[in-house]
């Protein structure tokens, strides 16, 4: 059988079909579409790049790609194409600035391939797309992040120097506190020791009032004496060096309770110290926290009726709670935030004697052991202390 | 001065708490060939036996200097270098007396051979009780190595 020829016309016909299905397909896309040649001076280009460009189609014949960018883009563009070319690429994908007939600027991101004919190139073909909107979401958010990132840079640059400043105003203020409390015990010594004298002096010739007059002093010295140890307990909190055991507490409970209870505190007071869960910890800090409870405790339920305090401790996940409860005059729960200030008393001296230090040592030696404190009471009806050490 | 025996030599700028010093070892009879002086540089002066104490011999040294470690200008620190740097001196015995309790204080003045280091209590009583215990120990119960 002969092969048939082919007929040419029917051949013309598919062809045309085919050129015109694919030059709809160009035309109508969304997509800038274009082409030149070898130069790189148009010699195609579809509806979208003239509506988006603003030139004619005359106008846009002839003129050379780069033409397209924005000026300050044009060397790295050139530079650009021309190492894709040299390197033998087939496609190449570019974002840029480009510039319409009005000179506005708009974003680009762009397919270029080069058209070859026996290893020549003679021309280009692209593909562009307008990507301005998104070249600008980017921009904004790159500019917050940067923003974000300046002024955390910055949050914590003031952190860190307000955080120094701090530590070294504390510092200062410990110093302060400390040698002001030694200056204050030369004075002391002097006053005590000299209204001994006195006493000692006038003897017998010393009448009531002043018997009184001498004793107010005593008391007062003996005042400013508790207020200068404990003002000196609180800077030893501050700097002295951890030492870190493992300690009984019921142990040191009990010792500590057996060391500060005055006779009549031993005699009055109904007390539990029952088994607690071993702490880690410096011993004379856990020592002086036990301490201040403990006689905090006792001073506030010597005055009661019923006269009891319940130690206690407990393990839960990764630390350890230990408690003083007592049926002392309490506190009222709205007064809890000054219990641990310095110097902040919820009594008068004449309802209880203390410096006001006493539970600010605890706080801070509880704090040392990066542990917490804290208090649960109600008026006339006892106070609970709670420290909290961390396990391990 | 004359040249007699000295049982303690007490270096203390403040003339108060000398004075309690003074009272509280004559409670205990202690007093005697008692010498109080204000400055560190008096206190030189009395141990190597110049200036207004030249009169004096320097192997009538006191049976114990009790030294206050804030002077005014030389410290008590200066003093006991100084006097445990002289061959002659070196071996008489320096309680120190201060309100510090400063460890380095305490460290330094252990490195240069103190014999005792007393706080100050703010205490009276404790203060007496303090001062007697040294005065006591120092001369009645201590016993000096016999000058070669």
């Amino acid at each position: 059988m002969q092969p048939q020829q082919p007929d040419l016309q029917e051949l013309y016909e598919k062809l045309r079909e085919s050129e015109e299905k694919y030059r709809r397909f160009v035309e109508n896309a969304a997509d800038i579409i274009y082409r030149t040649d070898g130069e790189g001076r148009f010699i195609y280009v579809n509806p979208v790049s003239l509506r988006i460009f603003g030139y004619t189609e005359e106008e846009f014949m002839g003129k050379h790609y780069l033409e397209l960018f924005h000026p300050d883009f044009r060397n790295k563009a050139r530079q650009y194409y021309a190492t894709q070319f040299f390197n033998g690429q087939y496609t190449s994908y570019l974002e840029f600035p480009a510039i319409n007939k009005e000179g506005k600027q708009f974003w680009l991101g762009q397919n270029v391939q080069p058209l070859m004919e026996n290893g020549q190139i003679f021309g280009f073909q692209a593909v562009a797309r307008d990507i301005t909107e998104r070249v600008i979401a980017e921009e904004a958010m790159k500019r917050s992040d940067e923003e974000v990132r300046k002024l955390n840079a910055e949050l914590e640059q003031r952190v860190a120097e307000r955080t120094a400043q701090l530590e070294n105003a504390n510092k200062e203020l410990e110093a302060f506190s400390y040698s002001v409390s030694h200056d204050l015990r030369a004075p002391l010594l002097t006053i005590n020791g000299f209204t001994q004298f006195l006493g000692m002096h006038l003897g017998e010739k010393l009448d009531d009032e002043g018997k009184r007059l001498l004793s107010i002093i005593r008391t007062n010295t003996q005042t400013m004496q508790n207020l200068i140890s404990a003002l000196l307990m609180l800077s030893k909190t501050n700097k002295k060096e951890l030492e870190m055991t493992q300690i009984d507490m019921q142990e040191l409970a009990l010792e500590t309770f057996n060391d500060i209870a005055s006779p009549e505190a031993l005699q009055k007071i109904v007390i539990t110290i029952p088994e607690m869960p071993e702490a880690r910890g410096d011993r004379l800090l856990l020592r002086q926290v036990w301490s201040n409870l403990l006689s905090n405790a006792i001073k506030f339920t010597l005055a009661k009726d019923e006269r009891t305090i319940i130690v206690g401790g407990r393990s839960e996940e990764n630390r350890n709670v230990y408690f003083v409860k007592d049926s002392g005059a309490g506190f009222d729960m709205k007064d809890a935030g000054k219990l641990f200030g310095v110097f902040s008393r919820l009594h008068s001296d004449e309802e209880f004697e203390g410096t006001g230090i006493g539970l600010s040592i605890v706080r801070r030696a509880i704090h040392r052991h990066k542990g917490e404190v804290w208090a649960e009471g109600e008026v006339g009806k006892g106070a609970t202390f709670y420290f909290v050490l961390p396990v391990g | 001065m004359s040249d007699q025996p000295v049982n303690i030599l007490l270096v203390e700028d403040n003339p108060h708490h000398a004075e309690l010093a003074m009272r509280a070892l004559k409670m205990h009879n202690l007093a005697e060939h008692f010498v109080w002086v204000k400055t560190g540089e008096d206190a030189i002066d009395f141990i190597f036996c110049r200036g207004e104490f030249a009169s004096r011999t320097i192997g009538h040294a006191p049976k114990v200097v009790l030294l206050d470690l804030k002077l005014p200008k030389k410290s008590g620190l200066d003093v006991l270098r100084e006097i445990r740097s002289d061959e002659r001196t070196k071996d008489i015995p320096v309680v120190m007396l201060t309100t510090s309790r400063e460890q380095k204080d305490i460290v330094e003045g252990h490195n240069l051979g103190l014999n005792g280091y007393v706080v100050k209590p703010d205490d009276f009583e404790k203060f007496a009780e303090a001062i007697r215990s040294v005065g006591y120990y120092w001369l009645v119960l201590n016993q000096q190595p016999k000058k070669k």
